[in-house]
């Protein structure tokens, strides 16, 4: 048996910088899951996951990142495993505090790795992302093998015990406590959609007003999902593959005539047709929303069917934000390899516009400094309109009026249009955690 | 056949936008990105029309359009132009030239998408 590290160092939990979201673990593994479980049954393969009792389920955290880190280690799993199966067991290792740190093992049948390509490993795409998620999440990652016999990647992550109430001892004060999204009821909340896109978008918003989130890519594993937990709202799209939003929501109405209970279906159609919508009502939605659905829309909407008080759409996005989201993925037809294309392009041209724009500053060219500037305030204005557009836009007519402007002002637009490319990759990253088929 | 255009602009995310978007949509799109270029490629490849940045490398799109209007084999393709200048009189002096349509940037991809389609099918027709 052969052992490799990576991210040996463990911060304290003070430093701990993650949205403290509430979450239900065993909710999350079955959600997170549930698509590989697919994906290994397609091999023929079992995944098995075990949570020991002692490990608490309500929690607080980053579930985002947790999810992400599973997907990656567990969809590792499946790749390199050919027979047998894939176990995820999750083991309580302390309890300090408020602060639970919980002990995570994937091992599978696979080939194995040879000891000398054992760190080399961590630096693929997956688990490179799942290994410095992990480091975020307070917790080390590694990998022991043997030939032949298969892998087992363990890891640990720093989560925090959820508060018994809104002023529990456990609400941590300071930054991490200013994070905390607005007390709106959290909610559990199944979205099926078969684009990916959709999937992000709502998703993120989501999970961003504090509520849980679990994916399905087609009606068929909406009922899938919906037959392992219970949720409080589902977000329903209703063109989808293998059986649609009506279909579904017709199997789930009448289940309910068995078993009792009634689960809010929020309709997402792509057509604002009256037949539509009583289409809709008839195969048992409660309410619609048309596509492309804006973020103030789907707020409310969930807001009228739960009961909660609604949110305001702008809150929903990080203050540092300054990408419209749900502009900028309809203006690239939901496609995010154009987006990739888009960010490198744009990476490209804002280094060669830099140097002009610095060359024009030095020399005190007024006029190419307003040329410089207009470029930039084109490209910019293809992801936002926010302060780099703002700071492109200042520098042109500061130009036009003769103003050749200065160096600082100058690091001023490198300073924000670094922010944005930080904000685009991360939109990019979002995509990638997706798996494919979502 | 899918319609055919041309795109005349020297802003590769704007080219890009467009061409992958445009081919999604069905149409065959050959791309410029000078003056000398889009003449060229005007003249030989005969596009059903042509989106025409004002402002590219290589001469003035002014005289690019001028120059596509005098031409017998390139006179009947409507011309859509496209510009960021914010000059009020602009869209006015193109379309005496010869221009078939403005269009100001910062343009949403489906509006570029609506000019277009409808001139290159009035040009079918």
């Amino acid at each position: 048996m052969s052992t490799a590290h990576v991210s040996p160092s463990s911060p304290p939990a003070a430093e701990l910088s993650f949205d403290p979201a509430e979450l239900s673990l065993r909710s999350l593994l079955a959600a997170t899951l549930a698509p590989l479980r697919l994906a290994a049954t397609r091999k023929k393969l079992q995944l098995e996951i075990f949570v020991a009792p002692d490990v608490p389920d309500a929690l607080a955290g980053d579930a985002d990142s947790l999810r992400q880190i599973l997907i990656h280690v567990v969809e590792n799993a499946i790749k390199f495993t050919e027979t047998g199966g894939i176990s995820v067991r999750v083991h309580r290792e302390n309890v300090s505090g408020c602060v639970v740190r919980l002990r995570f093992a994937v091992s599978d049948t696979g080939a194995g790795i040879p000891l000398n390509k054992q760190q080399l490993i961590f630096q693929g795409r997956g688990l490179a992302a799942a290994a410095s998620l992990v480091e975020q999440m307070g917790g080390q990652i590694a990998v022991e093998s043997q030939l032949a016999k298969g892998s087992s990647f363990r890891f640990t992550v720093q989560l925090l015990l959820a508060p018994e109430k809104e002023t529990g001892p456990c609400r941590p004060a300071g930054p991490l406590a200013a994070s905390t999204p607005a007390p709106v009821r959290p909610l559990h909340v199944l979205v099926a959609d078969d684009s990916r896109f959709n999937v992000l978008f709502t998703r993120s918003l989501l999970t961003k007003q504090g509520h849980t989130v679990a994916v399905a890519g087609s009606g068929r594993e909406a009922l899938e999902a919906m037959a392992r937990q219970k949720f409080d709202l589902v977000v329903m799209d209703v063109q989808m593959p293998e059986m649609d939003g009506l279909q579904a929501t017709a199997a789930i109405r009448q289940h309910e005539n068995e078993s009792g209970g009634h689960v809010p279906i929020l309709a997402m159609t792509a057509h604002a047709l009256q037949e539509d919508q009583e289409m809709c009502r008839r195969a048992g939605m409660d309410d619609y929303i048309c596509k492309p659905v804006s973020a103030e829309n789907l707020l409310r909407a969930i807001a009228s069917l739960t009961h909660a008080a609604p949110a305001a759409a702008s809150a929903a996005l990080p203050p540092a934000s300054q990408i419209d989201r749900e502009t900028l993925f309809e203006e690239v037809g939901g496609d995010p390899e154009l987006l990739r294309r888009l960010a490198k392009i744009f990476d490209h041209e804002v280094e060669r516009r830099l140097g002009q724009l610095r060359e024009a500053v030095a020399g005190g060219n007024a006029v190419a400094v307003s040329e410089a500037a207009h470029a930039f305030k084109g490209m910019i204005g293809y992801w936002c309109k926010g302060r780099a557009f703002e700071a492109a836009r200042r520098l042109d007519e500061n130009a036009r009026k003769g103003d050749p402007a200065d160096a600082a002002a100058v690091d001023d637009l490198s300073r924000e249009i670094s922010a944005l490319q930080e904000e685009i990759a991360q939109i990019l990253e979002e995509d990638e955690s997706c798996p494919p088929g979502f | 056949m899918p319609p055919r255009v041309l795109i005349a602009d020297d802003d590769p995310m704007f080219v890009e936008l467009l061409s992958s978007r445009l081919e999604g949509d069905g149409f065959e799109v050959v791309v410029a990105y000078d003056n000398v270029q889009a003449l060229n490629l005007a003249m030989r490849l005969r596009p059903d029309v042509i989106l025409l940045d004002i402002k590219m490398p290589g001469g003035s799109g002014v005289d690019t359009l001028k120059r596509l209007k005098k031409s017998s084999l390139t006179h009947g393709i409507p011309v859509v132009v496209a510009s960021a200048q914010t000059d009020p009189s602009l869209p006015q002096d193109l379309c005496a030239l010869g221009a078939a349509g403005y269009l100001q940037k910062p343009v949403s991809y489906d509006l570029v998408r609506e000019c277009l389609g409808r001139h290159a099918h009035n040009a079918a027709a």
